[in-house]
């Protein structure tokens, strides 16, 4: 039997996709890991995701303080 | 822009909109902000280089770009402007015929407050006594006031005497123009006594800016002719008699404390010339010793007026700070200690002085762990180390016996090399301990990751001088520069395990990503087409080994032997087969590699900024600097996504701020066309993973790798125990057997051949004879 469930397809790069990875194993939202720069996720997760990604890259920047 | 919230978002609370702009604010050159004492200047102005000279000596540069510069003003730059004999009404003055908008009243009464008490007083050692003198006559009479210095003084129903201004008279720098009978050329600005530059002053500003820069100063339009004119006869006017009291040679330490209360800091001045107490060193500079320009400019205003202040003078690296400590000491004359930071530092200053002075060998003696050398005669120079002297532990006899020397006598000028980096506890103790007249800070970057660099100012000195490192570069006394960071994507499973890992062990992930490894062996191919000679510096040892043996390169670590540094460090100057090598941390700063014109970075010490500037120090003084279109390359290695792009942009903060822009690479172009890429597939990228992340945590650590000797300073050198925990199937081996094949150390090829086998025969004679000489030594004693 056939079996459907709806999901989005997050493309990004490489990195990207590992820290998303990394975030799946504390909740799972990933449905299929499909290739490099592509992985399809639950629908509800996508904010989610975008925060943490956000959150995790912005750490890597520096700020010149005013 | 017009619409409000644009304006917001550049501005933020800086928008001064309002300011009202004078009327030809197009020929005057800078900005002054109302809030903070910043200043902008702009680079590009007519007048910007005499706008530079004032702006530096009243302001700390912040950073200096080409076509903008920022300045700030705060009270250790104004007691530096007030040092050097600039008055609070001149700085106002001046400051308002620069400024397009009217100086504000805030910065008006900043600056008027900072100016009133500093420097006004100095404390002057002349014929074996000490005065206290200033040129204001009232500020004398009410320190008098006080209890404490009154008693202080040593005759205290004598009036206050008057007697005429220092001036520069006729002492003349050794090395500078004027010492070699050209007198009428060179032309300083602190000099009142000096005749009149020769009236080129009808050059235009077009030609003018084509000149070389000791013209520049003399010719000037005459907008700005008449600004400095105003300085000079203020200066003059106001200096010509000076009034002093003297005080008891015991009370010293309490008079000034007691002005530091009353918010009166005295300056501290040495009249090396009328000091006849102290006996005179004979020594002078070589007469084929010239010293250049920015390094008579900064020693002028260390001399200005014929006797010696205590400061820092900033140079960059390459600049040649050694020499201009040198020159000083051979303009003083009397007996000079110099503290370094370590005993490899120690020699080479030993040895600088012995190059460009006719110090005799018997004259300077070395004191450091190894070494306690008294110097023959009543006068010498003493070079050792801060800690060597700072040292409050138990001393052996012998060093005890050397301190007692040097707290025993007064000493005439005490040269402190790299000053940024010497704890402010050390400095005082050094400061109380030894009696010196003069005092000299030499740095490459005042700059500290911490906020210790204040405390200098008043241990030592204000800030004398601090050099443009661009105009240097501009002027072909430091070498051009292009610097790149060089984005290297982390491999997909190396970032897996990046993001895993919450240890020191991230460090070792970004640093051995493959994309990066094969970037510099690109970067290596290259430049060593092109006939650069390179240094790669890494400061974890276990990347540097990995890499060096991967890319068949020699490499120079701390647990390198002295015999194997030396024969690889000649190969490299000399060789040119090996064009690379390999350098940690041990590169930093001690090894001096004249020949190395590219500089790749593949790890680092974290965000900081002064190891940036150290290592990029390292190409400044390139032979080739001066040949045609020259440049020289620093490349920086980044793993994209982690922590080192953060440490990364942090670290070129200085440089940014010197001027140097660095190029961002996101692709090295025909790096995949590369023959014998290494790590090219996955599979070699997993078991170059695999390897990583056996490797010990341990060699993630940073600096463990230099040993420390007793004498070197906390700090610059990490210690080499260290603790970890471990398994004992682990120690045995049991957890990672496995067949692991390894490139051989390029070192060892170069150890192999570096001597015929023909010579084998001579070479077993020698170890024999060493062998039997050390033996009757071990008989007779």
């Amino acid at each position: 039997m056939v079996k459907a469930s709806k999901g989005i397809l997050i493309s990004c790069d490489p990195a990207v996709k590992q820290i998303i990875l990394n975030l799946n194993d504390r909740k799972r939202f990933i449905i299929q890991d499909l290739d490099l720069q592509h992985i399809l996720v639950s629908p509800d997760s996508v904010q989610t995701i975008k925060f943490e990604v956000e959150k995790e890259l912005e750490r890597n920047t520096f700020q010149i303080l005013d | 822009m017009a619409d409000g919230i644009n304006q917001d978002y550049l501005f933020g609370s800086h928008d001064y909109g309002d300011l009202p702009l004078k009327p030809d604010h197009p020929n005057r050159p800078l900005w002054v902000s109302p809030e903070d004492g910043h200043i902008i200047l702009e680079g590009f102005s007519p007048i910007a280089e005499q706008a530079q000279d004032f702006l530096v000596a009243i302001s700390e540069p912040v950073s200096r770009t080409s076509l903008m510069e920022e300045y700030k003003i705060t009270p250790y730059s104004l007691y530096a402007a007030v040092s050097v004999g600039l008055e609070t009404d001149d700085i106002i003055e001046v400051l308002n015929r620069l400024s397009k908008v009217p100086v504000p009243a805030s910065i008006v009464s900043f600056i008027k407050e900072c100016t009133m008490s500093y420097g006004k007083v100095k404390l002057v050692l002349k014929h074996n006594r000490y005065f206290v003198e200033s040129a204001h006559a009232d500020t004398l009479q009410m320190l008098l006031r006080d209890q404490i210095i009154k008693n202080a003084r040593v005759d205290s129903n004598s009036h206050i005497e008057t007697s005429s201004a220092p001036t520069k008279g006729d002492l003349v720098i050794p090395g500078t123009k004027e010492a070699q009978g050209t007198n009428n050329q060179s032309g300083q600005p602190n000099q009142p006594n000096q005749p009149d530059p020769p009236p080129e002053n009808t050059t235009n500003e077009g030609e003018q800016q084509n000149k070389p820069d000791d013209k520049k100063k003399n010719t000037g339009d005459e907008y700005f002719t008449a600004l400095i004119d105003i300085e000079k006869q203020d200066e003059m006017e106001d200096d010509e008699e000076v009034h002093s009291f003297e005080i008891k040679s015991d009370e010293i330490e309490t008079v000034k404390r007691r002005c530091n209360e009353l918010e009166y800091p005295m300056l501290e001045e040495y009249d090396f010339h009328n000091d006849t107490r102290n006996p005179n060193l004979d020594i002078d500079l070589k007469p084929v010793t010239v010293i250049r320009p920015y390094q008579e400019k900064s020693l002028s205003k260390m001399f200005g007026n014929g006797r010696a202040r205590s400061g820092i003078i900033v140079l960059p690296c390459g600049a040649g700070k050694t020499l201009v400590g040198i020159t000083a000491a051979c303009t003083i004359k009397k007996s000079i200690l110099v503290l370094c930071t370590s005993s490899v530092s120690v020699m080479q200053w030993k040895q600088q002085f012995m190059q460009w002075s006719n110090v005799n060998d018997s004259q300077i003696s070395v004191f450091t762990a190894d070494q306690k050398e008294k110097f023959g005669g009543d006068s010498g120079i003493v070079v050792s180390t801060y800690s060597m002297v700072a040292n409050t532990r138990n001393r052996s006899h012998e060093s005890q016996k050397m301190m007692d020397f040097l707290t025993s006598r007064e000493w005439g000028f005490i040269l402190l090399d790299e000053v940024h980096v010497v704890p402010a506890a050390m400095f005082r103790r050094v400061v109380t301990t030894i009696k010196a007249h003069s005092k000299l800070g030499l740095t490459a970057t005042l700059v500290r990751e911490d906020d210790k660099i204040d405390d200098l100012n008043f241990l030592i000195g204000p800030k004398l001088y601090e050099a443009n490192w661009m105009d240097l570069a501009a002027k072909g006394h430091i070498a051009n520069v292009q610097c790149a960071e060089v984005w290297c994507p982390m491999v997909p499973c190396f970032y897996r395990e990046y993001l895993r890992e919450k240890s020191r062990k991230r460090m070792l992930l970004y640093s051995m990503n493959p994309h990066k490894f094969q970037a510099c062996q690109f970067l290596i191919d290259f430049h060593e087409d092109r006939g650069d000679k390179i240094i790669v510096f890494s400061d974890c040892v276990y990347s540097l080994e990995q890499y060096a043996r991967k890319l068949k390169k020699p490499y120079i670590h701390g647990g390198t032997s002295q015999v194997e540094r030396m024969r690889v460090l000649q190969r490299f100057q000399f060789d040119s087969n090996v064009n690379t090598i390999f350098l940690s941390k041990v590169g930093d700063t001690s090894i001096d590699l004249p020949e190395a014109t590219c500089l790749i970075q593949i790890s680092s010490h974290f965000g900081s900024r002064r190891q940036e500037a150290q290592r990029l120090g390292r190409i400044l003084r390139a032979k080739r600097r001066n040949d045609e279109g020259f440049n020289a390359f620093f490349y920086s290695l980044v793993s994209t996504d982690t922590q080192e792009m953060f440490y990364s942009t942090k670290r070129q903060g200085f440089l940014v701020d010197q001027g140097y822009a660095f190029k961002v690479i996101t692709h090295l172009f025909g790096i995949e066309r590369l023959p014998e890429l290494v790590y090219r597939s996955e599979k070699e990228q997993i078991e170059l993973l695999e390897s990583v992340l056996l490797a010990n945590e341990s060699a993630a650590d940073i600096g463990s790798d230099i040993k420390a000797s007793e004498d070197d300073l906390a700090g610059t050198i990490h210690g080499v125990t260290k603790r970890m925990t471990g398994s004992t199937s682990a120690l045995a081996g049991g957890q990672a057997m496995s067949y692991i094949e390894k490139n051989k150390s390029a070192n060892k090829q170069i150890t192999k051949d570096s001597r015929h086998s023909l010579f084998k025969k001579r070479d077993k004679d020698a170890a024999d004879r060493a062998k039997k000489k050390k033996q009757r030594l071990a008989g007779e004693a």
